[in-house]
This record gives C-alpha cells, structure tokens and sequence, in this order.
C-alpha cells in the first residue's frame, strides 16, 4: 500500500508558508485578512492531492492558525468562545473548499474517462467498418482483448464455442445471457461469482443474439459496473461486426452459387448441341434400317428416346439461357393434336383416346414448342397410365382446354406443385424413365407462350395435366 | 522461506493494527467516563484516600479478571470456526446440542436483543461524554448543555447518514487514529503516575476488598459503575471471525490493557493529587471529570478532538457490530428478512441495513434527549452489557461441556467464577434500573419480542403449509402417469418444505396448464457454521426425468447467491429454454380458531408483511421471477 507522499509534504510545507508569513505580518495583516490565507494552502493542496491531503491542511491550518496567530499566542489554548467558532469555520470552510474542489478535480476526471471511452467506441467502430469484415473483427477484438483481457465471441450459434474453457457456473450464466439478453457473470448482478463476464452481442429486443464472454481481469479484482456499461456497448458493436460478417459470408455463397449455376448452364447447353448432331444421323440412317431389318426398331425407338431426351435438354437450356423466343401464330389445335400422335410411339399394352373435336377455334401458339409441350405431356401420362391415355380439348370463354387425362394412381396433393420443378419425379416412380425435364419444359414453355398448365387428380382416379391455350384474335372477334 | 514469515509477520501486524480500530474502539473509550463515575458513585460524602485507590482497584482488576481472564484468554478459544459473538456462540450451542435445547435459542434470542440495548447506548454515551470534555477546555466552562447536545447530535446524526455510503474507504484511518488514541491514554497515564507513584499501591487486590467490605450497598452501586471499564469487551469476542484470534490478543496484550492501565492508575493519580490540594485548603474535594484534566490546559482541545475521533471510531465499530448481528439473526431465522445493500463493489460484507441504521438513530437521538448528560446515561449502561455477557458466559458453559465434551463438574468449576461475577456485576447494575436501567432493558424486552413472535408465527405458518400441501412424491407420480404439456426451460420453485409439492407450483400447473421440462425444488437452509464452501452447498436429489430436489445450505455468515449456487451443478441451468424462478408470497391472515393469540397474529402479519423481498435476499434478478399468491389463516 504505497502512496504518494509529495501532495501531503506539499500541504505542509504550504501551512507552514502561509503561518510563517502571516504571524511576521499580523501586525499588517490583521487577524481577519490572516485567517483568509490560510484557505490557499487548502485549496492548493486539495486540488493537487485530493481530499486526503486538503483535509491535511486544514487541520493543519486550523492549528497553526490557533497556535501561531490566535491569542494567546503560542500555546493551543483558545481564550474566548469567538475563537474557537473562528477555527470551526476556519476547518469548515476548509473542508467545504477541499470538497468542492476535489469534486471539480472528480469531475474533469470523469469527463476525461468518459472522452476517452467514447474514443475506445469509436476507435472498435472504425476497425469494425474495415475491409473485410472479418479481419476488420479480428482487429476490433484484438484492441479489447489488449485493453480488457481476454475475450471470446461466438463463431456458430449463440454461445462461445470453446466449451471447455468455462465452468458450468460459467455456462449457466453464458445461457441466461444469451436467453434474457441481460449481463450476467463477474461483476454483473447475476451469478457474479462466475469467472467470465457474458456480454449480449445484440440488444434486448432482439432474441436470436449471441454473447461474447470476458474473462475476469487476470489480478482478481472486480470490474467497475460503468467498465461493464462501456463494455456492453462494445459488445453491440462486435454483434453489429458480426452480423456484417454473416451478411458478407451469405453474399459470397450466394455469389458462388450463381457462378456455379452459370457455369452448369453454358455446360448444359453445349452438351445439348454437340450431342444432336452425331444423334440426328444416328436415328436418320437407323428409321432406314428399320424399314428393311425389323430387327433394328428397338434401336430405332431407342434413339428416338434418346432424342426426345435431347430436344427436352436443349428446351430446358433455352428456358434457363433465357433464349426462348416463340414465334407465335394463329394455329388450329387439331392439326397439332394429329401431327404429335401420329409420330408417338404408343406403349404396347395402352391405348391412346382422342377426343378433339374439329370445330374448335383457332388458338394462338408456337406450333413447334406447343408440339413439344404436348409430346411431353402424352410422354408423361403414358409413363404413369394404367391402360388409357385422354387427349380432350374444349373450348372455355377466352382459350381452350386441352387436357390430358390417365388412369394412373394420380398425384399426390404434397407434389403437385412440385412437379413442374426440373427433376423432380413422382414418388415411387422409379420404374419409369424419364430425365424429369419433361414437365418442366411444359411449364416453361407454356410460360413463354403465355400459357397457364395445371395439374389435378380425377375423381375417377389417374391425374390430368390442363393447358389453357388463349384464342387467336381473329377467332375472338 | 524467510520471505513468507517476514510476510506473515507483517499481515499479523497489519491485522493487528486493523482490529484496534475496530475491536477495541468501544472499551477503549470507557476511561472517558468510567472512573470518573465509579468514584462519583463512591463520593456520597466526600471522597477519601481510601475510596480512590479502592475503586481504582476494582477497575484494574475487572480489567483483569473479566476481560484478559475470561474473554481473552477462554473465550476467544471458543469460537465456531474461527467466528465468535454470542449468535456464534448460540449455532455452535445448537450444533452440539443437536438443536433440541430450547435453553439455547433463549440465550441466543437474549443476547442478540440485548446487544441492541448496547447499540443504541454506546454511540450516544461516548460521544456525548467526549464532547462533553469541550467544557473542560479552559475558556469554555461556560458551554451551555444544549450547545453540547448539538454537537452530539450533528455528529452523531452525521455517522448515522453516512452509513449508506459505505465507510470502507475511511476504515483505513481507524486503525491509526485509534493507535494515537492509546497511545496519548499511556502518556497522559504515565505522566501522572510519576507525579504520584504511591498510586500504584492499587494493584493490590486488597483494597478492593477491603472498599467493598467496608462499603456496604454503596459497594454495590460503586461496582456497578466500575463495570463500565469493561463494556465492549463483548466486541473482543464478536469481531474475531474478521480479525482472528491472535491479532486480538497480540493488540490487547500488548497495546490496549497496558494503556487503560496506565490511563487509569493515571486518573487515579490525578484524583489523590486534586485530594491532597483539597485537604491542604480545607474545601472538600468535589468529583470531576479526570479524564480530560490529565491533559495541560494547552492540549486539552486536541485531545477533545482526538477522544470525540475516538468515539466516533467505537460508534461506527458498534454500528457496523449491529448490521453484523442482524444479518445472522436473519440468516438463523431469528428475524424477519431486512434490506440489505452492498456499499461496495469492491468488498463483500461491507453492508448498509437501511431498517437498522435509522432505528438504532432513532433509539441513540432518544436516549440522547432523555439522559442529556453522559453520567445519567451511565446509569442506563451496565445492565445491556452485563446481559449479554451473563448470557455468553452460558453459552460458554454449554459449548464446554457439550461441544468440547468436558465433564460438566470441572466445566462448572471453572465457569462459576465467572458466572458469579457477571451474576455480581449484574446484580449491581439491576439496582440501577430505576435510574434508566429499564431503557436497555425496554429495548431488549422489544426485540426479544419481535424475535419470540418472528420463531412462533414462523413455526406456525410452516405446520398449517405442511397441513395444506399435497405430498411431493404422490404428485410427481400422478405428473408422470398423465403428463401435461411441456415447456422448454427450467423452473426452480423455492420452498421451505421439500417433501410437499410448493403451493407456486400447484398454482402455476392450474393457470398456466403446462410444466416446464427441468422442474427443481429448492429449499434454501441456514446452518449452525458461518461458512459453507461454495462446492459443498448444493445437495441434489433427482426424482425423475423432470423433477429435482435440491437444497442449498449457507452458513450464517455466507452472502446468499441462489443462482449461480444452483449454476455450479453440470448441466442444471445451462440447457436452452431459460431460467424462471417462482416464488410462492402467502398473505396471513387470522383464522377464525386462531393458533396464536390474536394482537400476537397481528404483530407477525405486520413482521411478515414487511419482511424483505425474499428474492432480493436469494440475489435472484427480479425480472427472473413469477410470484404468486396464496393465503395462510393462523
């Protein structure tokens, strides 16, 4: 327990100055201007030293006042009753002044503390705002740590992860910190006995914040609660680093997922295209063949697959590449209709109705991709068809329905919105091939064509896809 | 090696130096009025040689005999690991009597509600008296009564206000000033018996025998004020857990006895010196006050300002000695829960009791405006203390004989002396009753009452609790066969009885139709030791899956942390969900067959309605508790 003497040695050394000069200059001086004096070595010495050495010298003052000026002189005695009240306030207006004083020099003291956390603020406030975030935070938490001690932030979820450095004390308390959002640990009023101070990294409101941990200062004493104030503030300013952090890092994942996706497109694309051609001699010189061996149809139905495949790639490509521009004119849906069964391969055991009456409007499309939409649609119903696949086209206000109906088990309600998406099969659908392009190509193309596709399953069993094609505008006249 | 004892060496000392700030704060002013008493007692005609050295005597030797026989030499070495006071002393009675004497509780109950008659006397005696020495300051004399009763009281009533600030940060004068207090009473002392040695003939034991014997009940009245040397030997004692054992004896071995000694030989030297200058003139010598005019005229200010520190020092030692006494009454279930606040970051145990600061202000200002001079209030003194001390020395008896497992003939043996002067002192002071004796004992009669009622209306709320509840084990069962819904989180019910589902969770279960996954009882249980480690607290006992009983065991002296004791167990609280503490608020009223007599009802509904916030006093955060309410008819 050192302390520092000169602030004390000072007050001294002032009294006596003071006393000396005035018991030489009484006569001059008077009793009244004398006893005036004595207040600046008090004043002086609280300012300087504090309360301890002011009150030094006013006591000090007080009986050098009484022994060297106050009749009689010389001894401590004090005469009259006026004397002695004239050393009260002597002590009085001394302890008043050093007080005042002391509380002046408390107050700089404090707005200069104040100046200099609201810098410490600022300083972690500008390292946070660096570039990138998570360097910017190392540095933030370094200049804590070297000021603060030890300090650790969550990385994933709401708690510090190095679990093993806290107590189950400390994990208590890191808990309730992180489910109340208040202070708990060393120095707060929760759990104080804790080894780690928990700091909310959010503020109250929001309940998905974490906490950062603080060990307790390493000579074992206690945090001041105003330390705890100015380090919660920096707590908020490390949750506000973090969350740009967690901003940044899902900007960048979203980034490379985009690249990523590019990427697989500019692939998709030019498979489709470097494929078609070798398969477009391939099933030329093949539909030859079969006409005189009957032995190559397989081959032949296989490659026509295989081409269905591609055209369904190409289309997916030109949706997703965003290249699909439909010429679209007045058609007649019947021909259509024909045109598509007529080069299906219709699955040995099914039979394919069709109900399309001839007196239907003309509707507006892109013959080529509603050819292909409707190829797909057939494709698809005859993969989950009992025995019979419906085509049917009604007339209905503003467009036509063309439906196509199976009798299959239909589609589950859970699917039915998901089933346009690109690869997505019907559960238990294994059994049957199909890229799972199929109606996502419906869909995309019935977009581009302004088209709308649904899906629903029969009461009487099986699904049935509707395509609403708009009239032509000719026919709505 | 060296280093170590150097240091130790050293933290003796300092400790040493602390306790004389505190320990002997209030016996160590006791030569501001005591001798000057005794004799004023002895002077009903005129004071003779006889009667100074005789009264002189008797106060060397009850420093002797009561102080360094009995409290620092015996019982300074019954202490309750290392704490004493006569609480203490009461849970270390209860320990080793296994808690089935009610004698015990009594003497307990006694003492402490005597100690609050002491509280309230000290601080008005000695201050008063001190500042009663202005009149002594030459050009003074003619101070007028109510002038010294200002002064009282604006010092008093500013040690009063400051408490709650805390005084931790001028503790550290104590200790020095109250070393300069010693020392100026050994010098004054010394000074005086080298202008008259034949004082020293006071030593001899005989003439205190000799005075009584010759004095009849004047003896009596005379002992009775002689024993006012001896008050705030009691603090020897109680302070010992902050101190220990040792800087208490080394500091009134060597420094404290040797100096009162001095100082009153010193007075006493003074008086046969003012009685040879009344005989050579013929005048009867008339009583004064010795102690301030030991000291010449020119110093007589400072030492009016160093006696006025002194008392101030012994005052705040009592005050502090109170809020120390009614935190473990409280802890032993003696007292209602009162307030209690930290005064400093920094310190555990630096405490501030709002409730006993301005009552003890309000009993000191009284008495004050009552007595209005410190030789009336002298009267009031002795029996507060001789009290306290009659009831330590039984408990001394029980401690010894069944605690340290003496055999009881020899334990009474060496006990009866000293019973029988505590008995005599007693008796001498209870003759003064009328003359204001019955303030202390008033004081006393108040608090023993509050506390008699605070045990029996406790008492009966648990047993009509226990009639109500429904068994702990039963309702976990029935829980657990139709289980309600579950709520993430843990809820800690705090109960008294833990075999008994608490009232909160029946209601909670009712309203809120849900329990909460971790559902933990806990009873929270003061022992007879001051000190419990914090790992050796908790006691848990699992139920099942979602049940807990846990008990949290504090000794008396412990700062209570329901929190972060529970948080120590692995795995209790740290689990997702959160934390809520319920807390069951029962509202009393009287029942239509009352348990209790009725004004006695009514006097522990106000007690209970008035107690503190229990949650405060577990340190559970309020914005973490759910109260609810239920009604108990006594």
């Amino acid at each position: 327990m050192k302390r520092n003497i000169a602030p004390w040695l000072e007050a001294f050394l002032a009294v006596a100055a003071i006393t000396w000069l005035t018991a030489t200059l009484l006569p001059i001086l008077g009793l009244a201007s004398s006893a005036l004096l004595f207040l600046l070595p008090v004043l002086m010495a609280a300012v300087r030293g504090g309360v301890g050495p002011g009150l030094f010298a006013a006591l000090a003052g007080a009986a050098g006042y009484n022994f060297f000026l106050l009749e009689p002189r010389y001894t401590f005695r004090v005469h009259e009753f006026d004397n002695l009240i004239s050393v009260v306030v002597l002590v009085a207006v001394a302890l008043v002044t050093s007080r005042l004083a002391s509380r002046l020099m408390q107050r700089e003291a404090e707005a200069q503390e104040r100046a200099r956390l609201s810098a410490e603020s600022a300083d972690v406030s500008n390292l946070l705002a660096g570039h990138p975030s998570q360097t910017a935070l190392a540095r933030a938490i370094d200049l804590i740590e070297s000021r603060y001690g030890r300090l650790l932030l969550p990385t994933n979820g709401a708690m510090p992860d190095d679990r093993a450095a806290f107590s189950s004390l400390d994990l208590a308390a890191a808990a309730w910190a992180a489910h109340n959002g208040d202070i708990t640990g060393h120095a707060s009023e929760v759990m104080p006995a804790a080894d780690w101070t928990f700091l909310p990294l959010a503020p109250k409101y929001r309940r998905d914040g974490g906490v950062a941990a603080l060990a307790r200062p390493m000579d074992g004493t206690t945090r001041s609660s105003g330390q705890i104030e100015h380090l919660r503030q920096l707590s908020l300013l490390l949750g506000q680093g973090l969350d740009r952090q967690e901003l940044e890092t899902e900007r960048r994942e979203r980034e490379l997922l985009e690249q990523r996706d590019h990427l697989r497109r500019t692939f998709l694309d030019s498979l489709a295209h470097d494929f078609r051609t070798p398969l477009t001699v391939i099933s030329g010189r093949l539909s030859e063949l079969a006409q005189q061996h009957p032995d190559a149809r397989d081959a032949l139905a296989a490659a026509q697959r295989l081409d269905r495949m591609m055209n369904d790639l190409i289309g997916a490509a030109r949706i997703e590449g965003g290249s699909l521009a439909p010429h679209l004119e007045s058609i007649d849906l019947i021909d259509v209709v024909s045109s598509t069964c007529d080069d299906l391969q219709i699955p040995a055991q099914n039979t394919l109705k069709r109900n399309v009456a001839a007196d239907l409007p003309f509707v507006i499309a892109d013959p080529i991709l509603l050819r292909h939409v409707l190829s797909n649609l057939i494709d698809n119903a005859f993969r989950h068809a009992e025995n019979t696949v419906t085509i049917s086209a009604h007339g209905a206000g503003e467009c036509v329905l063309l439906e196509v109906a199976d009798d299959g088990p239909g589609v589950p309600p859970s699917e039915q919105t998901r089933i346009f998406e690109r690869f997505a099969r019907a559960e238990g659908s294994d059994r049957t091939d199909g890229s799972g392009l199929g109606l996502a190509i419906v869909k995309g193309f019935a977009d581009a064509m302004a088209m709308s596709v649904t899906v629903e399953n029969m009461d009487e069993g099986g699904a049935r896809f509707v395509l609403a094609i708009p009239l032509a505008a000719k026919a709505v006249e | 090696m060296n280093q170590t004892s150097h240091s130790q060496r050293n933290s003796v000392a300092a400790l040493t130096l602390g306790a004389i700030g505190v320990v002997y704060g209030d016996i160590g002013t006791s030569p501001l009025y005591a001798f000057r008493e005794a004799l004023g007692q002895a002077a009903s005609g005129g004071i003779a040689r006889d009667e100074i050295v005789g009264v002189l005597s008797l106060a060397l030797w009850a420093l002797i005999i009561v102080v360094t026989l009995k409290y620092v030499l015996f019982l300074s070495r019954m202490d309750n690991n290392g704490e004493g006071g006569v609480l203490s002393l009461m849970a270390l009675a209860k320990r080793a009597t296994g808690g089935r004497w009610p004698i015990v509780l009594l003497l307990g109950a006694m003492g402490a509600a005597m100690f609050y008659g002491d509280a309230i006397i000290t601080p008005a005696l000695s201050v008063l008296s001190a500042v009663e020495g202005l009149k002594t300051i030459p050009g003074m004399g003619d101070m007028s009564q109510p002038m010294i009763l200002g002064v009282t009281v604006g010092i008093l009533v500013s040690l009063f206000a400051i408490q709650s600030r805390g005084t931790a940060s001028v503790a550290v004068l104590f200790g020095p000033v109250c070393l300069v207090w010693f020392l100026a009473l050994a010098a004054l002392g010394l000074w005086h018996i080298a202008g008259n040695p034949e004082i020293l003939a006071a030593f001899n034991p005989l003439n205190a025998v000799n005075f009584l014997t010759s004095h009849g009940v004047t003896g009596l009245f005379v002992l009775g004020a002689v024993f006012l040397t001896v008050t705030g030997a009691e603090a020897l004692i109680a302070d010992m857990g902050h101190f220990g054992r040792k800087p208490i004896q080394l500091g009134w071995v060597s420094l404290v006895w040797p100096a009162l000694t001095l100082n009153y030989l010193g007075q006493g030297a003074l008086a046969l010196k003012a009685l040879a200058i009344a005989e050579a003139t013929g005048n009867p010598m008339a009583n004064a006050d010795w102690f301030f005019l030991m000291a010449p005229d020119s110093l007589r200010a400072a030492l009016v300002i160093l006696a006025t520190l002194a008392t101030i020092i012994a005052s705040q030692a009592v005050i502090t000695g109170a809020y120390s006494l009614s935190y473990q009454a409280i802890a032993l279930g003696l007292l209602p829960r009162m307030t209690i606040r930290q005064t400093s970051e920094h310190q555990i145990g630096q405490i501030y009791m709002p409730g006993v600061n301005w009552l003890l202000l309000a009993g000191v200002l009284l008495l004050v405006f009552g007595f209005k001079s410190s030789s009336a209030m002298a009267a009031a003194y002795g029996i507060a203390v001789t009290g306290t001390m009659v009831v330590t020395t039984c408990l001394a008896f029980i401690i010894a004989w069944k605690y340290w497992n003496w055999a009881p003939v020899w334990t009474a043996l060496l006990i009866a002396p000293f019973l029988a002067l505590d008995l005599f002192f007693f008796g001498a002071n209870a003759l003064r009753v009328t003359e204001g004796g019955w303030v202390p004992l008033l004081v006393a009669a108040i608090m023993g009452l509050v506390i008699f009622i605070w045990l029996k209306g406790h008492k009966a709320t648990r047993a009509r609790t226990s009639e109500q509840g429904v068994g702990l084990g039963e309702m976990v069962k029935a829980l657990s066969a139709r289980p309600p819904l579950r709520i993430e989180g843990t809820a800690v019910f705090l109960t008294q009885d833990l075999d008994s589902a608490p009232s909160a969770f029946l209601h909670n279960l009712k309203h809120n139709k849900a329990i909460h996954r971790t559902n933990i009882i806990l009873k929270v249980e003061n022992q007879n030791a001051p000190y419990i480690a914090p790992d050796d607290r908790l006691v848990l006992e699992r139920i099942d899956d979602h049940f807990l009983k846990a008990r949290l065991r504090y000794g008396y002296m412990d700062t209570i942390d329901v929190p972060s004791d529970l948080a120590r167990a692995p795995g209790l609280l740290d689990g997702p969900g959160g934390i809520s503490f319920f807390v069951g608020r029962s509202a009393i009223r009287v029942a239509s067959k009352p348990i209790m007599p009725r004004w006695m009802t009514f006097i522990y509904m106000n007690l209970h309605r008035n107690a503190a916030d229990p949650t405060a006093y577990f340190s559970i955060p309020p914005n973490q508790v759910i109260e609810l309410g239920s009604q108990i008819e006594l």
